[in-house]
């Protein structure tokens, strides 16, 4: 499971939500709360340590969105079908 | 015609300054003005008259509040609708207020097809652009005058009702809270008197104008600030709209602010603009109130309001507010000039001070009532006037309020009100579920959250419950954890004995 998978899991309570979604689901329109949402991006940024700001969520909206953010971000290329 | 007049004065005194920023474009007072009169004809061209109920369903942006003051100048009532709120829910309070139209985005109004209103208009298309700039379309049997040749819009007192904004209720049927232009009137004049409004306020608005807490911005505009809207909240967004509008105000809840304060970003954003955090809606975590005071370093102004007492009325300064570790209680603040606050036992006799009631409040800022709903009305009013609150608490010898607790049974999740009862009859329409409590449980990114007691056949599973609620309850009242028992204690009148559930 990719890590944006396991913080999904980690914030809704439930590996059934996460396992269901596409890598290209919109995660605002997939039914999940917003603030979960909103904890998902500091999830992420604490897991990581990578910074998100305002300019880069415009650009994720799906997990490959996420997957393919902080590839770019640690220096390593996305793998082909990655999610 | 409260919502006109404050608008008319503000495009006279301050027509270039800017009135509303959202994430698409910004407008003037003389540009509101006149886009807001355009959309009142081009509305009435529509068949819209006075007393119609106009549902909006859309997230924050400027044609949401054109549509509103556009709705007033009508005397047409605006029913601001939760985006959040599953199909049935949003079905559920567009049936009991009848709208003859729909206004929303186009996305959101795909969602609800159902919805009953014979006028739909997107208000991101090009229709309700037209609407705006032009004298709009006209229907085959109303055609539509442009202003210069238009008939005089209505003269709309200001005890006729503005709008029906609609708050949780236990039954799982929204109930609609009536209020008139003198009650946004009374609020906004109360309230500025407290909040020292300056020439170069800049409020961000990072809650919904889709429920009560719209009632802060309203109030900010009639000081003429500009007010920035945001779609929907985020730390990163909110954290540059204020860099970028260089805010001198943020309004939010304290769940809010303590996401605010985890994100990054903080400590690159420029925040030297910002003088008040306003904050309400839930109760302010102590650790919560410490970190925001020493990462935002600004002042803090409590708000605390209901939708059927008109809004904000209560607010507790900068000045008053304690010093960060010095006190684990922070109080509520003191009543606005113009209305009245008193905490009442159960008999409806009023407790001196210091002593633990009811807090209740009396005054211009009071809705009108439930809408269609005289009973309702009648228990949340006592004999004389006075809205009970449904919160415990005392008023100190300063005139300050606090609150210790709740008379009703209510989970407050992140600022948004959630009746337990509401939960517990949607999980007892699960085939397999035989019986159901929920509590709240205190949680460190919401505040509360519902814990689900749940009494079900064997084999049956949380996520078969969550996968049932997903249709009937909106995200944010859906149970956070789930735990199956044996048997909901109960009382022999039947009655839930929270207390003896297993926490």
């Amino acid at each position: 499971m990719s890590t944006v998978r396991e913080l999904l899991t980690e914030l809704t309570g439930t590996s059934e939500y996460a396992e269901k979604l596409s890598d290209d689901t919109d995660l605002a329109a997939s039914g999940i709360d917003s603030g979960d949402l909103v904890r998902l991006i500091l999830l992420v940024e604490q897991h990581t340590g990578v910074e998100i700001t305002a300019q880069d969520m415009e650009q994720l909206s799906t997990i490959a969105d996420y997957e393919r953010f902080l590839a770019d971000r640690s220096g390593s290329a996305p793998q082909p079908g990655s999610a | 015609m409260w919502l006109t007049q404050l608008l008319q004065r503000n495009q006279q005194c301050f027509p270039d300054r800017t009135a509303l920023v959202d994430a698409h474009r910004s407008v003037t007072w003389a540009e509101l003005h006149d886009r807001v009169t355009r959309l009142a004809h081009g509305l009435s061209g529509r068949g819209i008259r006075r007393g119609d109920r106009v549902a909006v369903l859309s997230l924050d942006r400027v044609e949401v509040l054109e549509t509103y003051f556009a709705l007033a100048r009508l005397g047409a009532l605006f029913v601001p609708l939760n985006h959040s709120l599953t199909p049935a829910e949003v079905t559920g309070i567009a049936e009991s207020c009848d709208p003859v139209a729909l206004i929303g985005e186009s996305a959101l109004l795909e969602r609800h097809p159902d919805l009953p209103a014979r006028i739909r208009v997107p208000l991101d298309g090009a229709e309700f652009a037209a609407l705006c700039e032009t004298d709009g379309p006209a229907l085959p049997d109303a055609p539509a005058p442009g202003p210069a040749e238009a008939p005089a819009l209505p003269d709309v007192p200001d005890d006729a009702l503005a709008a029906i904004l609609h708050t949780s209720a236990t039954t799982g049927r929204a109930k609609g809270v009536a209020v008139d232009h003198a009650s946004f009137r009374a609020i906004a004049l109360g309230w500025l008197t407290q909040a020292r409004p300056t020439d170069d306020m800049v409020l961000v608005n990072c809650c919904p104008l889709y429920h009560g807490s719209m009632v802060v911005s309203l109030t900010y505009m009639a000081a003429g600030a500009t007010v920035v809207l945001m779609p929907g909240f985020q730390p990163q967004r909110a954290l540059a709209a204020i860099e970028d509008n260089r805010a001198t105000h943020v309004w939010l809840v304290p769940q809010m602010i303590r996401f605010l304060t985890q994100a990054k970003s903080l400590r690159s954003t420029d925040l030297s603009s910002l003088r008040e955090v306003l904050y309400g809606a839930a109760p302010m975590p102590p650790e919560v109130y410490a970190e925001a005071v020493e990462r935002l370093g600004c002042g803090f102004r409590q708000v605390y309001g209901m939708t059927e007492v008109g809004g904000p009325f209560v607010t507790l300064g900068p000045d008053e507010h304690p010093v960060p570790g010095t006190s684990d209680v922070i109080p509520a603040g003191r009543v606005i000039p113009g209305m009245s606050v008193k905490a009442l036992d159960p008999k409806d006799q009023e407790v001196p001070p210091g002593v633990i009631g009811e807090i209740c409040a009396r005054g211009p800022g009071l809705m009108s009532g439930y809408w269609n709903d005289e009973k309702a009305t009648a228990d949340i009013t006592t004999t004389d006037g006075w809205i009970r609150t449904g919160d415990l608490g005392f008023i100190d010898r300063d005139g300050r309020v606090h609150l210790i607790d709740r008379s009703k049974d209510l989970i407050i999740r992140a600022g948004q009100n959630v009746y337990p009862r509401e939960i517990e009859q949607a999980l007892r329409s699960h085939p397999a579920v035989h019986d159901a409590a929920v509590v709240g449980v205190s949680d460190a990114d919401y505040g509360e959250v519902p814990l689900a007691f749940v009494v079900a056949e064997d084999g049956t599973t949380a996520d078969e419950v969550r996968a049932h609620l997903t249709g009937l309850l909106a995200a944010y009242k859906r149970p956070r954890h789930i735990r199956f028992i044996e048997e909901v204690p109960r009382n022999p009148a039947g009655k839930i004995l929270k207390k003896s559930l297993p926490l």
